[in-house]
Formats: C-alpha cells, sequence, structure tokens
C-alpha cells in the first residue's frame, strides 16, 4: 500500500474514529485502525464487534493493499506532524509515514487479523434531517439504563407508530420520551433498541453540521451513513417492557416555574444532600416551593423558597437531585411545568414551550421520604 | 501523650462470648470453653476462650476437629440474645467515658477520648492524672460491673490504637504515644496495617514487602496501579497517616446470615429456599436498623470445607427481598460450581447507609409494602407465625423455633 494525502485529511478522519476503538480490550487486534486502498479511496475501519465505524477518504494513492495499525499511536502522530503532505507506504505489515524530512515507522496487523465489518448496501437508507434526528437522540440518551441485569433497558427504543417516530430510554428511575409526528423510517414493522454508543458517535459526529443522515434497518443490527462515514452497531434485544403502562394519565397537580431559577436552586441544595441518596425534598405549597436538603456527614442543611404557580394540595416529595437535574438540562424554554399526583408516584415533566411536529417529556419517580 | 494528636483506645473483649459464659456460670472460670454447639453436631467454633485456644481451637475450628482436641471442655450452643445484652452494658460502660464510640463488631469498638471530660487538660481538674491511669479504670469499670475482662490500646490514630491493643492480650493494656508508634511502625509485619488482610499480605510478599519498613519503598504511584485506592491508603498508613476517625454511629458495618446443614445437600430447590430465608432474616434486620445495603455477598462451604464466596453491587440500595434476590440467585449460580454437596450458606449484606428507597418505574411497591407487612405480623406472633412460599418446605430441614427455623450458627445468626 502507498499513498499521499494531506496531514490534514488522515488526522481528521482518524480523529472520528478513535471514540469507537475499545479502550481496554481482551482482543488485541481491536485497538488497531484496518487502512483500505484501493483506486483513490482509502477506508479506515475500526470496531469494537458491537460498533463499527468506517471513514473512506480520498488521497493520491499509488500501490492499492492494505493493513492494520495501532490506532491511537497512529493518531498522536497525524496529530503532532507539520501540516505538509504525507507519503504512507507499507511493506509486510509496517507502516511507514514519511513527513517533509521526518519518518516514522511502527507494526501492524495482518489485514486478516481484523474482524471482517458487515457488508453495507447503502442503496436501501431512508435519509432523515440529521439536526432532528440529533435533537431527538440528547433529549433520551441521558436516562438508558447502565444496568446490566435488564440489557433491554440499555439502549434507545425507537418505536415507530402512527404518531411518528417515538425514541424512549429508562433506567427504571426516570423516564424521556420524544416524538416527532414528521419522522418515520419506513421498513419499521417493529421496535428496534438502539445501543447507546452508537448514538453517543452519531451526536458527535454530526457535531454542528446539520446534514442528511442515512439510516439501514437490518435484522439485529442498524447502519447510519453521514458523508464520508459509516457508522454500524449490533441492536439490543427486547423485548423492551412496556412503557406506556407506566406513564400516568391522571396527574392533575400542576406547578409551572421558572426553569433557569429552578435549576441553579436545586443544583445549589444539592451540594449538602445526602451523597448516596442525593435527595432533595419539594415541599409544595400555594404558589411557593421549598427546596430542602440534609447531610449528616457534615451537619449540613441547606434550604431555598421560589416562587412558583401552583394551585393544588400542599404536597412534599423526595427526589434525587441529579435526575432533576438530567432532566432541566433536556428541557428547551423559560417555563417549566411538573405534572404530580402524590409523593410516591411519577411525576411528569415538561417544557411550556411547544414545537411543531415534536412532543417530548420526562418521567421521574420519587424517593421515599424517611420518616 | 502531646495534646496536639488526638486520643483513640481500641477495646477488645477478648474472647467475648466465651467470657460471657464464664462469668454466667463461674464454675467454667479457668477451663477451656467453646462456643458453637455440641460436640457431636456439624458447624464450627464461634468462639473459644484463652483456655481453649491454647490448644489451637479458636473461631472456625469445626466442631468436631475441637472435641477431639479438647474433649474436656465445655461446648456450649450460646444464646445471641445474652451476648447483645453484654454487649449494650459494655457500650454503656465507654458511655461514661466518651460519646465518641464507633462499635466495629460485638467486641470491638474504638473510643475517641480527646476532649473527653475524662482525660486532664492544662488548667482543667480532671479524674485521672494519665491516659493509662484512664484506661485502667475503664477496664476495672468493665471487670467490677460485668466480671469480663478487655484488651485496650491507648495512642493517637485508629491504626495505633489497634496495634497498641494486639500487644498484649488476654487482659492487657498499652499506651503508645505518637512519637514512640511512628517508631516501631516500620519493623512491624504489614499484616498490621487496617486492611491487609492475608491475600494482599501473600502479593505483597511476592513483591519482596514484608515489613511496614519495605512497604515504605514503594512510590504511591506503584501502590495505586496494584490496589488503586487501597493502595494510596497505604501509602499514608506506612507513614503513621491514619485520617479515619471515629465515627459514632455506624455501628452496623455488615449484617450476615448463615447455617450449617445437618445433612450435606445438592438439592437446588432446598438450597435456593434456604438462601431465600437467609435473606429474608437479613432484610428484615436491615428494615429493622432502618438500613440499606449497597453490596450483597454469598458464601458458601462445600462437603470438603472449601469455600467460595463473591460479591456484587446492587444497582440501588435496599432492604427488600425483592429487590436483593434476583442478585443473590445470580451469585448463588455463579459459585455453585461443583456437584459436590453443600454443608454452610451464609449471606452478607454490605455498604450499609441509612435507609432510603428511589421508587421503581417497573417494579411495583407491593412486594416491599409486603415485607414491611410480614414485619408486623412476625413482631407480633413470632417469626414462624408465616412463611413465605419458598421457605414455607425447609420445615423438613430445620428445627422450627417461635423465632422462625433455628439457623445453625446460633451465635452469629438470629
Amino acid at each position: 500500500m502507498k499513498f499521499k494525502t494531506d496531514r490534514a485529511n488522515l488526522h481528521q478522519a482518524a480523529s472520528k474514529l478513535l471514540s469507537i476503538v475499545p479502550p481496554k480490550s481482551t482482543l488485541p487486534i481491536l485497538s488497531n485502525i484496518l487502512f483500505e486502498l484501493e483506486k483513490s479511496k482509502l477506508s479506515l475501519k475500526v470496531t469494537d464487534l458491537d460498533v463499527s465505524m468506517t471513514s473512506t477518504i480520498d488521497v493520491d494513492a499509488q500501490k492499492a493493499g492494505a493493513v492494520a495499525v495501532p490506532a491511537k499511536v497512529f493518531y498522536e502522530i497525524v496529530r503532532e506532524l507539520p501540516d505538509f503532505e504525507l507519503e504512507v507506504s507499507t511493506y509486510e505489515n509496517r507502516m511507514e509515514i514519511k513527513c517533509g524530512a521526518g519518518v516514522y515507522k511502527m507494526s501492524g496487523f495482518s489485514p486478516e487479523d481484523f474482524p471482517k465489518l458487515p457488508d453495507v448496501h447503502i442503496g436501501r437508507q431512508v435519509k432523515i434531517d440529521g439536526a432532528i434526528l440529533g435533537r431527538m437522540v440528547k433529549k433520551v440518551l441521558f436516562a438508558v439504563s447502565r444496568d446490566e441485569t435488564r440489557p433491554a433497558l440499555n439502549g434507545v427504543l425507537w418505536h415507530t407508530t402512527e404518531e411518528g417516530l417515538n425514541m424512549v430510554a429508562t433506567d427504571g428511575h426516570r423516564l424521556a420520551k420524544v416524538t416527532r409526528s414528521d419522522l418515520k423510517i419506513s421498513g419499521q414493522g417493529k421496535d428496534i433498541i438502539v445501543p447507546p454508543k452508537v448514538l453517543d458517535n452519531l451526536v458527535k459526529l454530526m457535531g454542528d453540521e446539520a446534514g442528511e443522515v442515512g439510516i439501514i434497518v437490518n435484522e439485529g443490527s442498524i447502519v447510519f451513513v453521514l458523508g464520508n462515514s459509516i457508522l454500524t452497531s449490533r441492536l439490543l434485544e427486547g423485548p423492551y417492557p412496556n412503557y406506556e403502562q407506566v406513564i400516568p394519565k391522571d396527574n392533575s397537580k400542576r406547578a409551572t416555574m421558572d426553569k433557569e431559577i429552578l435549576q441553579a436552586a436545586v443544583r445549589r441544595v444539592a451540594i449538602l444532600s445526602n451523597t448516596l441518596t442525593h435527595q432533595v425534598k419539594f415541599s409544595l405549597k400555594k404558589d411557593e416551593l421549598e427546596l430542602l436538603a440534609t447531610n449528616f456527614d457534615f451537619g449540613g442543611e441547606a434550604k431555598e423558597i421560589l416562587k412558583i404557580n401552583y394551585g393544588a394540595d400542599a404536597m412534599d416529595i423526595g427526589y434525587n437531585a441529579n435526575y432533576i437535574i438530567d432532566i432541566l438540562r433536556q428541557t428547551d424554554g423559560a417555563e417549566v411545568l411538573f405534572d404530580l399526583n402524590t409523593a410516591t408516584t411519577a411525576g411528569i415533566v415538561r417544557s411550556a414551550e411547544r414545537v411543531d411536529n415534536e412532543n417530548y417529556f420526562f418521567l421521574v419517580m420519587p424517593l421515599r421520604l424517611l420518616d | 501523650m502531646p495534646t496536639n494528636h488526638r486520643i483513640i483506645a481500641l477495646v477488645d473483649m477478648n474472647a467475648f462470648l466465651a467470657s460471657v459464659e464464664q462469668a454466667l456460670n463461674p464454675s467454667l472460670r479457668g477451663k477451656p470453653v467453646v462456643v458453637g454447639g455440641e460436640p457431636g453436631t456439624r458447624g464450627i467454633v464461634i468462639c473459644a476462650s484463652y483456655e481453649a485456644r491454647k490448644l489451637g481451637v479458636r473461631f472456625g475450628t469445626p466442631l468436631a476437629e475441637a472435641y477431639r482436641r479438647l474433649p474436656t471442655a465445655a461446648f456450649l450452643r450460646g444464646d445471641i440474645k445474652i451476648y447483645i445484652d453484654y454487649w449494650r452494658a459494655v457500650q454503656e460502660i465507654f458511655g461514661a467515658y466518651t460519646p465518641q464510640i464507633e462499635p466495629v463488631s460485638m467486641d470491638e469498638g474504638y473510643l475517641d477520648l480527646t476532649g473527653s471530660p475524662a482525660i486532664s487538660k492544662a488548667g482543667c481538674r480532671s479524674r485521672f492524672k494519665s491516659v493509662r491511669e484512664l484506661g485502667q479504670a475503664l477496664k476495672d469499670d468493665i471487670r467490677n460491673r460485668l466480671d469480663i475482662g478487655c484488651s485496650v490500646g491507648i495512642s493517637t490514630t485508629k491504626m495505633f490504637a489497634k496495634i497498641a491493643c494486639n500487644i498484649r492480650k488476654p487482659d492487657g493494656l498499652t499506651v503508645i504515644g505518637h512519637e514512640r508508634a511512628l517508631a516501631m511502625l516500620p519493623g512491624l509485619p504489614v499484616r498490621k496495617l487496617p486492611n491487609v488482610g492475608r491475600k494482599i499480605e501473600k502479593t505483597l510478599a511476592e513483591l519482596g514487602v514484608h515489613t511496614v519498613g519495605d512497604l515504605l519503598k514503594v512510590p504511591r504511584p506503584v501502590l495505586v496501579e496494584l490496589f488503586g485506592v487501597r493502595g494510596n491508603e497505604w501509602h499514608d498508613y506506612a507513614r503513621g497517616i491514619d485520617k479515619r476517625e471515629v465515627r459514632p454511629g455506624l455501628h452496623q458495618k455488615t449484617i450476615s446470615r448463615e447455617t450449617t446443614f445437618n445433612a450435606d445437600s445438592v438439592d437446588r430447590e432446598f438450597l435456593g429456599g434456604t438462601l431465600y430465608y437467609l435473606l429474608e432474616r437479613v432484610c428484615q434486620k436491615l428494615r429493622e436498623l432502618n438500613l440499606v445495603a449497597g453490596r450483597v455477598a454469598v458464601k458458601l462451604r462445600y462437603v470438603d470445607y472449601s469455600s467460595v464466596d463473591d460479591v456484587r453491587t446492587l444497582d440501588f440500595p435496599s432492604n427488600s427481598e425483592g429487590d436483593i434476590h434476583p442478585y443473590v440467585t445470580a451469585l448463588f449460580d455463579k459459585i455453585y460450581t461443583r456437584k459436590t454437596g453443600v454443608r454452610h450458606l451464609g449471606i452478607t449484606a454490605a455498604n450499609l447507609t441509612p435507609a432510603f428507597r428511589q421508587i421503581q418505574l417497573f417494579t411495583s411497591e407491593k412486594s416491599f409494602d409486603l415485607a414491611r407487612g410480614l414485619d408486623k405480623v412476625r413482631a407480633h406472633l413470632g417469626y414462624h407465625a408465616i412463611y413465605t412460599g419458598r421457605t414455607v418446605r425447609l420445615g423438613d430441614k430445620f428445627r422450627e423455633v417461635v423465632d422462625g427455623y433455628e439457623l445453625r450458627t446460633p451465635s452469629l445468626s438470629q
């Protein structure tokens, strides 16, 4: 293999791939980037066996070939090199990078040792607006469970209904759901559960550029096509729990609050909350919310009183402050609505602001307050 | 002792259970006493008096083996309720010296005597002229009121107090000033440092580290790489830095329930039922103390005495058997790999913190409410008034008393 290209071109391609490379793996080959050069197309491929990514760039090719070299070392070299043209060549699984008067060599592996990535037929893709997709994913990603005893919850449920495309994530303590009525992924007869790693990388890859994203759903896997990059991931196996059943229908006690003020107050009060439970007590009275946290370890006590809009019965509810902070971070607009029922049942949090074709809300379960 | 250091005592009730038995029955005094069960039965020694220890009988010795070595010893089944009463009485005596008491287990407790009215300070009058005199008074109080002995170590940190306490046993009193403790430290085996168990001792020995002095030569990053957070702590401990405070209220660090079977079993249904029963007892105790557990461990011993255990962190702390049971089952399935009879099963709940409860979306609160309801029924009518389906058949194998099935390590299990 032999080619010439700009340093920036190669650096950019390698940096996109790096977050897929597993930090520690029992399979050493997975710490490598596979380079494949064919005609003028150079493909860089990485995989952790669940998520794979391919970036293709145009280079000045001189000789076709393939090799796998350590991803981190390669990335660091192209990051540090000056902005000149690079000449990259391989000889018996050794890669040599020439840049000006500098020569860098490293040993790699035969391309045959690298796991074969699934073939992607990009003809079947459904194109959707990347900005909308990214916005949906961000709204729910924080709620994905890390609990390995319930693997189905370790992903985001994509659930296409008559309402449109729904994305749902929950860890059993809180739940996030976002619906786009103008989005449908055709060929979606059934639900899929997408692991957070691929979605996290997808959001990163899209950055601020809102282009189109192509999506292909296969049996057991999903493919995202973004410009010159292709991300694939294994899908998680269901069944996903019947989340609709736990969404309360009769939460009639509504509190309307200023989001920024609430967010800042919860963050402050939480400093003195119990370090394990992060419990903050929400005491609701007529048009008033008192936040209270205590920490016995250092005799800490914090209290804030906020002016809110609330007309229902007075009520004390305990929440994990982190759950509230996470939710408020994903809530747009100036005002946030809490629809509550009792101190031991799910509360619904949503923005007072409406966006066309979009609907999202969060469920949060309380902490049982100590007597 | 310079006043700018803390004054910390460790009181160790030597062979506590056996001492209580000797106090209750003076004819046993000076004779070997073994608490754990009658010699013909299965099970292990829970506590051996110092007279028995001289002949190699100690905690964990199988009862049969103990009987072979010491046929003349008094073998007693023991009564946890009496021991708890005695331990409360001991703590009451501690309370006369300082409110800062941290019981470590049911026979050992740290006392922070710094600033205690019992300690003399410049310009203040005190009952005692020296720390040693105070230590002696504490020992005398326990001896006079309860007729049992203890070893007391007094120094400037928890670590030094423990080292001091171990110097003279049983019935010792050792006071070590800060400078002297620092001077002693390098010569001591690493095992004397907090949290250094046999496994760690072995790992360190393979690295050529046998004494605290050897450990001083190991750079902090190496220890952290090898042992994580604990390596960092050992680096400090080796230099005499021990910032652990005496924390009152942290009475219970773990709660365990275990049992030895009358006959070895390979019956998974029976073993599973027993596990559930042990878990119920652990959870009942957690709820009674208003605590939740963050980790759970399962231990089993095969018929050939080889034992295996494993531990898992719960995804959220709990004191409900409904929440913890899946973890216990998974742990048991993981460690029970041999097709050999099991003679002993145990469950330990650890990382205990004051109770709180995160309500779940998909798990109904019914199992938690049910457990609390059962607690109430059992508080009135005895544990045996109501059993769950999983445990009801255990009656075929265990003796039943008002307090539920009788477990076969009566001194430790309730």
